[in-house]
């Protein structure tokens, strides 16, 4: 028997909050501290806490440096991210595929 | 609802559903679709005083075989016009989407639209010289109307490279409204391209221009519209 796509989900990756970033991240190729706070509503020291576990986990490069006078911090998905981020969607779409299937099953009446 | 205040976090079509939402706020922050439109009119409309009051000359001729000589007549300067003017246009839009998706805290995708759009222009080019040495073999007496002898490279306008740009920008964008945009104005342009114009106006090129031109004006200014509906929501 496979294994159920649950139990496939990377906590890392699975929460909320830091998926989020990795999808910014992926689409946005290169996101500012800013963005990232706005679009997915944080605050600057929890937006902080989720990046540096993302970093400890070599999905994302924090890149620090200057535009004009004013000091920026983008975020940029790493090879290992975009694989996360693709694996992670893959199994989120398995696991409602199964949900569905199982649904469908329990409203067919039994003979 | 935002992807952190999801009420039924483990919900995958919730969680999913919070990352369509966030990729589609980047691609808004992203796009610029009427710039683009306004400016490849803007270049449009340009080349008006280029074809009328730049000198004409005649290229290679040839018989007809009933007795006539056909000749191309072209433009030098429409030759280096086209060229120059859409890479300029390409480059100007490419710098523009940059310094704008900077400004906004996020990166954007520029390289195939650059790449694709030097291409087109370098086939514009090369398409425009041969047309210069090829005429077209049009008798005397046809009427105006569809041209029978339409090839590749007679489609190969600057209209039509204009359009193809579009379609790899919308491709770029993930836009699927300036795709559908794109096929439309592509299929309009093509429609003209295969029509012989007669006429002795020293005007004749107009609506080849202009036609294009209402079209990305147009498209430049619903798209502006909606996006300035989006950003009052």
């Amino acid at each position: 028997m496979s294994e159920h796509p649950a139990n496939a989900l990377d906590d890392v990756v699975h929460q909320r909050v830091r998926l989020g970033i990795l999808a910014v991240a992926h689409e946005a190729r290169r996101v500012e501290f800013g963005f990232l706070l706005t679009t997915l509503e944080l605050t600057s020291g929890n937006l902080g806490q989720h990046l540096t576990v993302l970093e400890k986990a070599g999905l994302v490069a924090i890149e620090k440096g200057y535009e004009g006078k004013r000091p920026r911090t983008w975020v940029v998905l790493t090879s290992a991210g975009q694989a996360a981020l693709r694996e992670e969607i893959g199994h989120l779409k398995q696991l409602i595929q199964q949900v569905e299937r199982a649904g469908r099953a329990s409203r067919t009446p039994s003979k | 609802m935002t992807l952190s205040s999801a009420s039924s976090a483990d919900d995958p079509r919730e969680v999913l559903s919070g990352v369509k939402r966030v990729t589609w706020e980047v691609r808004l922050a992203q796009r610029a679709t009427w710039f683009p439109l306004l400016l490849l009119a803007v270049v449009n409309i340009a080349a008006v005083p280029v074809y009328r009051f730049a000198p004409h000359h005649t290229g290679l001729c040839r018989s007809a075989g009933d007795g006539t000589q056909i000749c191309a007549g072209y433009i030098p300067a429409v030759l280096v016009y086209w060229p120059v003017a859409l890479v300029l246009a390409y480059a100007v839009v490419a710098r523009y989407y940059l310094a704008r998706a900077r400004r906004r805290g996020v990166g954007a995708r520029v390289r195939p639209y650059i790449t694709v759009g030097v291409a087109l222009a370098a086939v514009l080019g090369a398409a425009s010289l041969w047309r210069a040495q090829h005429p077209r073999a049009v008798s005397a007496g046809q009427a105006a109307g569809a041209h029978p002898h339409m090839g590749v490279l007679d489609v190969a306008t600057p209209a039509a490279a204009i359009g193809i740009a579009l379609l790899v920008l919308a491709w770029v964008e993930a836009n699927r409204l300036l795709g559908a945009f794109g096929v439309v104005y592509l299929a309009v342009v093509l429609v003209q391209a295969a029509h012989v114009i007669r006429s002795t106006s020293q005007w004749y090129f107009l609506p080849h221009l202009l036609v294009p031109a209402a079209l990305l004006l147009l498209a430049s200014a619903g798209f502006a519209a909606v996006r300035s509906g989006r950003r009052h929501e």
